[in-house]
């Protein structure tokens, strides 16, 4: 028996390969396309869940209301840590971390390399996270000053051929570090990147300054928890609470703040947390919800597919059941004959889909930004994916044909009865429209984030983001000889203007509270900081509308003068006239640093326009402050700069790297999650019209044959050629025209709401979605007119004698 | 073995219910040839297919061997044709994908005959028609007379007692259509097969030894034939 149906079935592909290179491809495209999202989002949703116990361990985050603004960070102080560990029973183990800011400069000798994964531990870093610990003790490692654990690989890096334990590597130039311990690599899906482990009690010295392990209000690393088992977090948040308001609690209050913690699973980190300063750029819920829904539509589109183009053969299909039932055929055996073809195809496709799963993959990942392989999940996950991915499609796409067509009246069906216009009709066109509403969609989608991108790229951010390289100064010594630095490189012809900055746009960027003169504690405001050189107003293009940049030429600048943005003088309330604030006298809470108003300027995007513009101020400062050098050069000479600047930089810093990039880069480095959710829409939009183009193709040449008999008549009857491909065209526009319809409040309401998480945002109108009708329109007609004009060509008197 | 009462059998056009068969009622018993005649539209087709259990009557009752056709369950139905009722039709009707074999062996997988009996029962059939060169032809390679005879053993391999005929030479030639209906009677008057051929044509119908012509939906005529001589 099941012979039988298998030869029926590869006839069938052997006498239409047409039709079954359509079902088989569609399908195929399909599958790839589910199959590469589910590696995704696999992958997305095991971050943190190699660690032992993973579901225990929390991270400690702070959030803090002020009277302008709220804070919320990833981080804590680092005194707290080791006294939540004494007094709150409920925690089982705890450690804290300090990764790096930006990199650390590691050496061995003349092996240097900047390093993001070099990061501080407590001794009880085994406690917490379960690091494989492959050479030297758990105990020891972490507990003196100065050791560091590697991974394998940085093992092999630094050491290749000798045995790192107990050799030395040398940090920043300066710190001699002895390697006391090997772990196994950490997979890449984590919330924090650890290639080095280095005890964190080395943080008593001066690396950061020496009471930094003491400091008790000072969120600058990152404390977990391991939490006794069947623990109520929250429980654990408010002792925590407690204890703050405890220990620091008077310190807020004469600054109007209120801190609160709460406790992140660090499985949900990644997809979940957003908060200031996260280690590693994280997922979102989003992406990978929309994803998903696009993984599902496409397969659901690829089974429509075989469905619309079966229930369109039905009449052909429909004799043979007659013929089945006739001989004694039950309808269960005519189900699984379908079933069976379809599943034939099903797995052909599967193969198919391998193979586009693998050509697929490599441009995946660039725009993902991951490193996903076919086998990423596993061997057996592959192969189970795909089984069931072949044998759901078989069933889905085999179960429309199989249970209408089993269900035929055999006299009916004999007399040669049109069912497929009678039966499948009115399923088929919901289909089609579903699909090409599904398209529509996502090309809206795929449109609507590009226009936005584009916006950004344009926009005015209030400063002159090109020809602008920034130049990272890493370390105390290089930023001691910056003032050298800054004269050497303002000599060079390629160069137009060089400021140092403590804060560059798009880059991580400072906030500080401030205090404007005779007001009161609860009056402080948060503002974006530039600590910076003479020039930085100069060299970015900011607009002055109000007093003057700071200036070599004036000596009390050097005393302490700022800058304020329009924002600024808002939240001062001062925005009345901006010649207001010009005189005033600013302070940052402590006393430690204050000056004088000298000018105000235009307000300026630093961050991405997903943020709203926040209060900035520019201020004064010597080289200490500089994080980043900010040079504008010349336009037309940047090959130039670039290496003239190298040597600059090579003749005074020889033991230092040089680190530089393109401030274009860096802001558009700031919508790369953007990009990589257009790139991905973008892509399974193109592959959606493909499968639906596919399939109208399909059904187009299934329709003309079904209407040979009508085309025919009107021809004898005087329809020119013409008139009948708008006949026949006129049917496929309106599947194309109800679809645009239905999709089009959903795709506005959609993208309006994404749109809407930009501060910033393009309009989104009628006209976006008319014109990407309109387009689909075309494609759509672009598809079905070999066979319209085909059907129109054809010859009246064959069509009749057909009968 | 068949007994219809009252059957109709109608359809509803818009507004208007069209009556393809009214109120007919006759029996046939095992071993008649029975040729039914009428002209287009008397309702031929559908009463062999009410018979042949393919269409359901609107109203009245059928009996086949005493059982109430019209009310047992459609799996009881596949089982009573497909143990009783051989089929032909005028457009043969063979499964274009596949071989002559093939079509010959398909009602035997239905019946879940075993593969070694299947075997013997389609080479039997391949001999008794002599078509054992031809068999792994597709239809489509066959003339429209071999098509038939395929047609006609397909009826016959599952050992039928009623053998249901619509139009089976309609679309042949007169030599062929003989070879056809002499099948036919030899099957009638050897084995017993009982035999109800639809037809529009007298000659044909001058086979059967019973002749039921209908008009309108109606039984205008019902008469014994006298025997005509067989040709074999």
């Amino acid at each position: 028996m099941f012979r039988n149906y298998l030869s029926i079935a590869i006839r069938l592909i052997q006498k239409q390969p047409g039709y079954a290179f359509i079902n088989i491809v569609g399908l195929a495209v399909g599958m790839a396309a589910f199959f590469v999202i589910t590696l995704f989002i696999t992958d997305e949703l095991s971050y943190d869940k190699h660690f032992e116990n993973s579901d225990r361990i929390y991270r400690v985050a702070v959030h803090g209301v002020t009277s302008n603004g709220d804070v919320n960070t990833a981080m804590t102080s680092p005194s707290w840590g080791p006294e939540w560990m004494d007094e709150i029973p409920e925690i089982e183990a705890l450690v804290r971390m300090k990764p790096p800011q930006q990199m650390w400069l590691v050496a061995k000798d003349d092996l240097k390399f900047f390093e993001k994964g070099f990061v501080f531990i407590d001794s009880t870093a085994f406690d917490v996270f379960s690091f494989d610990l492959i050479r030297g003790s758990q105990e020891t490692a972490l507990s003196a000053p100065f050791s560091v654990i590697l991974t394998e690989t940085m093992a092999a890096k630094y050491f290749p051929n000798s045995d790192a334990l107990g050799q030395n590597l040398r940090l920043d130039n300066a710190y001699d570090f002895t390697v006391t311990g090997i772990i196994r690599d950490l997979p890449g899906q984590s919330h924090f990147k650890a290639d080095f482990l280095a005890s964190l009690s080395t943080l008593r010295t001066p690396i950061y300054g020496d009471n930094f392990l003491e400091s008790n209000l000072n969120m600058s690393l990152y404390s977990y928890a391991l939490l006794v088992p069947g623990t109520d977090p929250s429980v654990v948040a408010t002792k925590i609470d407690a204890y703050i308001d405890r220990t620091v609690g008077e310190i807020l209050k004469t600054v109007g703040a209120t801190i609160h913690t709460a406790l992140q699973p660090i499985r949900s980190i990644h997809l979940e947390s957003h908060l200031d300063s996260e280690i590693l750029p994280n997922g979102s819920k989003g992406t990978v919800m929309a994803l998903a829904a696009i993984a599902v539509f496409i397969l659901l589109i690829a089974c429509i597919n075989y469905m619309n183009l079966a229930t369109a053969r039905s009449a052909s299909r429909s004799r043979e059941v007659g013929i089945r039932k006739v001989l004694g055929a039950e309808r269960p055996q005519l189900i699984r004959q379908f079933l069976g073809e379809s599943f034939i195809i099903s797995m052909l496709a599967m193969v198919l889909a391998v193979v586009l799963v693998l050509l697929i993959l490599p441009t995946f990942n660039t725009a993902a930004g991951k490193a996903l392989t076919l086998l990423s999940s596993g061997f057996l996950s592959a192969v189970a994916i795909f089984l069931g991915v072949a044998m759901v499609c078989g069933l889905v796409a085999g179960s429309y044909p199989a249970f209408f067509l089993s269900s035929v009246t055999p006299a009916y069906a004999l007399k040669g009865g049109k069912l497929g216009a009678a039966g499948g009709g009115m399923l088929r066109k919901v289909l089609v429209v579903f699909q090409f509403a599904t398209s529509i969609g996502l090309i809206v989608a795929t449109v609507v984030v590009f226009r936005q991108l584009n916006f950004t790229r344009n926009m005015d951010l209030g400063f002159d983001r090109e020809q602008v390289i920034v130049v990272q100064l890493t370390d105390v010594g290089v930023r001691a000889l910056f003032p050298t630095f800054r004269d050497r490189i303002e000599e060079l012809p390629s160069v137009v203007s060089i400021s140092g900055t403590s804060s560059a746009p798009g880059f991580f960027i400072q906030t500080n509270l401030v205090l404007p003169e005779e007001a009161s504690q609860e009056e402080t405001v948060f503002a974006q900081t530039f600590f910076s050189d003479y020039d930085f107003v100069e060299t970015l293009g900011i607009r002055v509308i109000a007093g003057r940049a700071p200036s070599e030429a004036h000596p009390s600048d050097s005393l302490g003068a700022f800058v304020l943005n329009e924002s600024a003088l808002g939240a001062f309330g001062w925005d009345s006239d901006p010649n207001l604030a010009i005189g005033r006298r600013l302070s940052f809470p402590g006393g430690n640093f204050e000056g004088l108003v000298i000018g105000v300027v235009e307000d300026f995007h630093a961050e991405s326009l997903h943020e709203p513009i926040e209060p900035a101020l520019i201020a004064v400062a010597n080289e200490q402050s500089y994080f980043y050098a900010v040079i504008r050069i010349q336009a037309g000479s940047t090959k130039d700069a670039i290496s003239e600047i190298g040597r600059v930089w090579q003749d005074l810093y020889p033991a230092y790297i040089y680190q530089y990039s393109f401030m274009e880069d860096d802001i558009n480095e700031l919508y790369a999650s953007d990009l990589s959710l257009g790139r991905l829409f973008g892509g399974f939009s193109f592959l959606t019209i493909l499968i639906a183009c596919l399939g109208l193709f399909g059904l187009a040449s299934f329709t003309a044959e079904q209407r040979t008999k009508e085309i025919g008549v009107r021809k004898v009857l005087g329809a020119s050629m013409g008139q009948i491909t708008f006949l026949l065209s006129k049917d496929f526009a309106r599947f194309v025209v109800i679809a645009f319809v239905l999709i089009t409040p959903v795709a506005w309401i959609g993208m309006n709401r994404w749109l809407d998480t930009f501060n910033y945002r393009v309009s989104f109108g009628i006209g976006t979605l008319l014109i990407v009708g309109l387009g689909v329109l075309a494609i759509s007609l672009v598809t079905v007119a070999y066979q319209t004009v085909k059907a129109s060509m054809a010859n009246p008197v064959d069509a009749l004698k057909y009968e | 073995m068949i007994r219809l009462e009252k059957i109709t059998k109608s359809f509803l056009h818009g507004f208007n219910r069209s009556f393809v068969l009214r109120n007919i009622s006759l029996e046939v018993k095992e071993g008649e040839f029975v040729s039914i005649i009428g002209p287009s539209g008397s309702g031929k087709s559908t009463i062999l297919h009410i018979l042949g259990m393919l269409d359901e009557p609107s109203t009245g009752e059928y009996f086949f061997f005493d059982q109430p056709v019209h009310k047992i369950s459609e799996r009881k139905r596949t089982d009573l044709h497909r143990e009783y009722i051989g089929f032909v039709f005028q457009a043969y009707h063979l499964i274009d994908d596949l071989t002559v074999y093939e079509n010959l062996e398909t009602p035997l997988l239905y019946k879940k005959i075993k593969g070694s009996e299947r075997k013997s029962m389609v080479a039997e059939m391949l001999d008794r028609f002599n078509m054992v060169a031809k068999k792994d032809l597709f239809p489509s390679q066959l003339s429209g007379g071999q098509q038939q005879l395929v047609g006609v053993a397909r009826a016959l391999i599952m050992q039928p007692k009623l053998i249901l005929a619509d139009e089976p030479t309609g679309n042949l030639h007169t030599s062929h259509g003989e070879i056809v209906m002499d099948w036919f009677k030899r099957l009638n008057k050897e084995d017993g097969v009982t035999v109800i051929q639809v037809t529009h044509s007298d000659h044909w119908a001058s086979y059967g030894d019973r002749v039921i012509e209908l008009v309108d939906g109606r039984v205008e005529r019902d008469v014994q034939n006298e025997p005509v001589p067989t040709s074999i």
